[in-house]
């Protein structure tokens, strides 16, 4: 019973889901917000899983002195976040949202852009012509960066051009097989599941 | 008896005719008399009637349509609805709420209108004392700007009735610009430092508390939907009202139903309509094509050219833009000119004669072969127009301006289409054969675009009008009715949550119950009035999806597909080909390597949450993943970014470790939740790298802009990396950093590729044959329509409305 149970709702769920896409009805839009409302749920239920996870993994660090550094300001990060929303609220002007403005906001940003020189860095080390193939993507990588930028357009007007066709015919087209493929797969998959092939999600 | 019967018969003939002519005089005389006047006699009633009856004479009396009948009798009962719904109930229960909304912001800390009141004063104060030192003038405007409001706050004037001091957005705006063009000043003034040092917190604790204004009204807003919304949310829908708008909706969906054969009908004539319109079009441009010998390279026949462009539609305007970007001309043609001086001329005392003369002059000079050059016309024109100032006169202002203007006016090569057309002198103009050629073939391919165009616009229109389906109209037919109907319905009126409702129950006002009660109606009426519609529309749109028939049976194909691939691949195991995955043939090593490191393998399914199909994919790969480590004796890490997808993940590779036998070599410890943050995961992650420098990281998943962070945090750390993603911008990323990427679907296959169990294997199969089979309809509809665009069997196959 303990895989059937999990089997049949599955494939109830799934057969509902099939449903809604060539039926019209009440029936369907109701069960879309029953299923919407159920994320939700199970959403807050996992915030409370995580918080304990964050918790428990944290206690061992400190006990048995594992990046206890870390574990501690984390955690005292964390109490002191909750702390400040539950005694002054975390509205707009409360000490909540100017830790999270000014502290939280700009490390997120930091992060972000630390995207710009890895991508530099990327970039240095995959523009190598060891092969046919890197060397094509060198090539095609040159002329649509240069494509994209004023003196590209200076040096031959061609230029903007060909950059504009690479990425509209062969690289659109790749990556529109890539997305074709990606969607089969997953449909696949999909079968799969909703048969109760695959069941290794049930730890069977 | 026969002479006299004869005789008879004339005069009764006579007479009846006279007797006819006079009767039907009489009848024109009376109809033309009482013509004149309303037919109805009750509606010129006498003065005593007018008196009595005025009520019914001012009302006119309306007949409404059957339609019309129909929705007037769904509004009223709609109306009985929203009017059986006893307003006390609610009122009763979100009074106190709104009132604690509302009090909790005034009493939280210092109160909203002492603290603004107090920084309103200060506002004032350094405003007037900082105008008075030396300041740029842009500091002084938006200082200027501020006071105004300031004043007018302090004076009682006050935007929000609910809060002194309140900041409109535009108020936000300024300032902020003020803020910051007083911190740019003081670097270079230091006379205003203590000025700035004091306004600085002020903006800050001014703003605070109009965010918090409009904070507290949204949240009162959320809590009165969340109340009022409760008896009719969809899951929750009281019996009775839903019986009720059911009823309702039925009966108007008979109505729409009603129409079907109508919009059978309307979509096959448009299609009919627009097919044949196609065609028209593409007709046209073969003709034109075939015609191409009209346009007679070296002809001077404009006139023919102009002529055949018309006809197929090109505008006058494309023609002159064409002519202009040929012969680099000016906006005025010579047309234009020659109109203007015609009819400016001809309204005074000597134009009729004057603009004959001018236009023939202007004609004799042009085909004057004398002209060589531009200051030669310029010349002849000079001399033209000094002989006529001499004929009128001086004063005669308007031949002056008229003839000024065309010399300002013309541009010399403008004259060439006037030339062109008229035969006259090309050699004036100094156009060569090769020009007229160029501008010829330009004008060819003019018309040949615009057909061109217009023929892709009707195919278009073609493929449009197929895609319109029965439901599409039924949907615009019920958004017409439910217009119609709310035409006969009573709104209670416009009450919105705002700073009125937050002034009357700060002044406790008189007429606070009616008017919260009066906004719970109305937030009750649109709650119910978009459920009627919803309802409505279900109704009319209810069962199966016609124009989705194409996907049920591709759908239906392919479940067929799967449990042959499925039974086939079961049978023939050992003997099917499966194209070789170098990034999941890697893994082994990867793992091996991680062992004779004796560091671990960190293993992160990204962003996505349980729901999402790649997510699913990655668990299926992380239990093969972690049965191998399991077998190798090494470690395996797995951060979470979802507090769900951990619960699965731990299950998964606890799995993994009961598969290869060893369950107690599972740590549950390094299965933990990070956080649920794209930078903030990203960040942890990378640390993580970092600190423990694993053997081997893999990356299965849902991934965004942090992909790159996390794999070149890997590739830092000299860790072996694979990656898998469905993720068409995140992939050449992952190929960059990572030494083997999975790339879209062969991410799903992963799990079926490293169990090699016959249930899974399908998946690879029936993907690789899904592909051939997709594709083979690609390039064969590619094909079809390539050889005729009507043939569009195969791309309305494989379309999705």
């Amino acid at each position: 019973m303990k895989k059937e149970i999990p089997i049949l709702l599955g494939l109830i769920t799934g057969i509902l889901w099939y449903g809604e896409f060539f039926i019209a009805g009440m029936f369907q839009e109701n069960q879309k917000l029953f299923f919407a409302n159920g994320l939700k749920i199970a959403g807050v239920v996992g915030v409370a899983v995580g918080v304990y996870s964050v918790a428990r993994q944290n206690y061992y660090k400190i006990k048995y002195n594992n990046e206890r550094y870390y574990a501690v300001l984390r955690v005292t990060m964390i109490f002191l976040m909750i702390f400040l929303g539950v005694t002054s609220g975390t509205s707009s002007g409360t000490p909540f949202s100017s830790m999270f403005m000014n502290v939280y906001v700009p490390f997120q940003a930091t992060v972000f852009s630390l995207l710009a020189f890895y991508i530099a860095s990327a970039a240095y080390r995959s523009f190598k012509a060891k092969s046919i193939e890197s060397a094509v993507l060198l090539i095609a990588s040159i002329i649509v960066m240069l494509s994209k930028i004023p003196v590209g357009g200076e040096m031959w007007s061609q230029i903007p051009v060909i950059g504009e066709w690479i990425m509209d015919s062969p690289s659109s087209a790749g990556r529109r097989a890539i997305i074709f493929g990606g969607y089969l797969g997953s449909i696949t998959m999909m079968i799969r599941i909703f048969f109760g092939l695959e069941r290794s999600h049930l730890s069977e | 008896m026969f002479s006299g019967n004869k005789i008879k018969f004339k005069i009764t003939e006579k007479v009846f005719m006279k007797r006819f002519l006079i009767i039907f005089a009489i009848l024109f005389s009376v109809l033309s008399i009482f013509s004149q006047q309303p037919s109805d006699a009750a509606a010129v009633p006498d003065s005593a009637s007018v008196t009595a009856d005025s009520a019914s004479v001012a009302e006119p009396v309306i007949v409404l349509s059957d339609e019309e009948k129909l929705c007037k009798q769904a509004a009223d009962d709609f109306m009985e609805i929203y009017n059986g719904w006893d307003v006390t109930r609610d009122y009763n229960i979100l009074l106190p709420r709104i009132t604690a909304y509302a009090d909790n912001y005034y009493k939280t800390g210092t109160e909203p209108n002492e603290s603004n009141l107090k920084d309103l004063k200060i506002l004032k104060e350094n405003y007037e004392n900082l105008l008075g030192l030396e300041i740029s003038e842009t500091l002084m405007n938006l200082l200027s700007i501020d006071l105004e409001r300031v004043n007018a706050e302090l004076e009682g004037n006050q935007q929000n009735p609910a809060l002194i001091g309140y900041l409109e957005k535009i108020d936000f705006d300024r300032i902020k610009a003020l803020d910051e063009f007083l911190v740019k000043e003081n670097k270079t003034n230091s006379s205003i430092t203590s000025y700035v040092e004091t306004l600085r917190p002020v903006f800050k604790n001014i703003r605070r508390y109009s965010i918090g204004f409009d904070e507290m009204l949204t949240a009162v807003y959320n809590e009165i939907t969340r109340v009022t919304d409760k008896r009719v949310y969809f899951l929750y829908i009281e019996d009775d009202v839903k019986n009720k708008l059911q009823e309702i909706s039925v009966r108007l969906a008979d109505e729409v139903n009603k129409k079907i054969p109508e919009y059978k009908k309307k979509i096959t004539d448009d299609i009919d309509s627009a097919y044949v319109r196609k065609q028209r079009a593409e007709k046209q441009l073969e003709d034109f094509n075939k015609g191409k010998s009209k346009f007679k390279n070296n002809s001077d026949d404009f006139n023919l050219e102009y002529n055949i462009l018309k006809g197929i539609g090109v505008s006058d305007d494309d023609i002159i833009k064409e002519f202009q970007d040929n012969f680099n001309v000016g906006r005025i043609s010579e047309k234009e000119i020659a109109e203007y001086t015609l009819k400016e001329v001809e309204s005074r005392k000597y134009a009729s004669k004057i603009a004959q003369d001018l236009n023939k002059d202007l004609i004799n000079l042009l085909t004057s072969s004398g002209i060589k050059e531009q200051s030669d016309f310029i010349e002849g024109l000079n001399t033209i127009f000094e002989g006529y100032k001499n004929q009128v006169g001086n004063d005669s202002e308007v031949l002056v301006q008229t003839l000024g203007k065309v010399i300002e006016n013309l541009d010399f090569e403008n004259l060439l289409f006037f030339k062109a057309n008229r035969r006259i002198n090309r050699d004036v103009l100094r156009v060569s054969n090769e020009d007229i050629f160029t501008f010829k073939q330009d004008l060819f391919n003019l018309g040949a675009k615009h057909l061109e165009d217009q023929k892709k616009y009707l195919y278009a229109k073609w493929i449009e009008a197929r895609k319109v389906n029965i439901d599409k109209l039924k949907s615009a037919e019920v958004s017409r009715l439910t217009g119609v109907i709310s035409g006969f319905m009573t709104s209670p009126g416009q009450y919105d949550v705002n700073r009125t409702l937050i002034n009357k129950l700060q002044q406790k006002s008189p007429d606070l119950e009616e008017y919260v009660r009066n906004l719970l109606r109305a937030k009750f009426y649109n709650d119910l009035n978009s459920k009627f519609k919803v309802y409505f529309r279900f109704e009319v749109e209810n069962g199966f999806r016609k124009f989705r028939i194409n996907i049920f049976i591709a759908s239906l194909f392919f479940f067929g597909l799967f449990f042959y691939v499925f039974s086939t691949v079961k049978k023939k195991r050992d003997s099917i080909y499966i194209r070789r995955i170098p990034g999941l043939d890697a893994i082994d090593d990867a793992v091996g390597r991680a062992t004779e490191m004796g560091k671990p393998i960190i293993y992160d399914s990204g962003l996505g949450g349980f729901s999402s199909p790649q997510t699913i994919a990655s668990m299926l790969i992380l239990r093969s993943v972690a049965k191998k480590v399991a077998e190798f004796k090494a470690e395996i890490i797995y951060p979470a970014y979802d507090p769900v997808v951990l619960q699965v993940a731990e299950e998964m590779i606890a799995s993994g470790f009961l598969d290869a036998g060893y369950p107690e070599d599972h740590k549950k410890d390094n299965c933990f939740f990070m956080v649920q943050d794209q930078f903030a995961f990203a960040a942890g992650l990378s640390g993580l790298i970092a600190r423990k420098k694993p053997a081997t990281a893999l990356h299965f998943g849902y991934y965004a802009a942090e992909s790159l962070l996390i794999s070149e945090a890997g590739f830092a750390a000299g860790a072996i990396q694979v990656a898998g993603t469905t993720e068409a911008t995140q992939l050449p990323f992952f190929i960059t950093s990572c030494d083997y990427t999975l790339i879209g679907e062969e991410l799903y296959a992963a799990a079926a590729y490293l169990s090699r169990d016959a249930q899974v294997l399908s998946n690879l199969k029936l993907s690789d044959y899904g592909k051939v089979i997709f594709g083979a309809l690609f390039v064969l509809g590619t094909v079809l329509l390539t050889i005729n665009s009507d043939w569009t069997f195969f791309s309305d196959l494989l379309s999705t409305y």
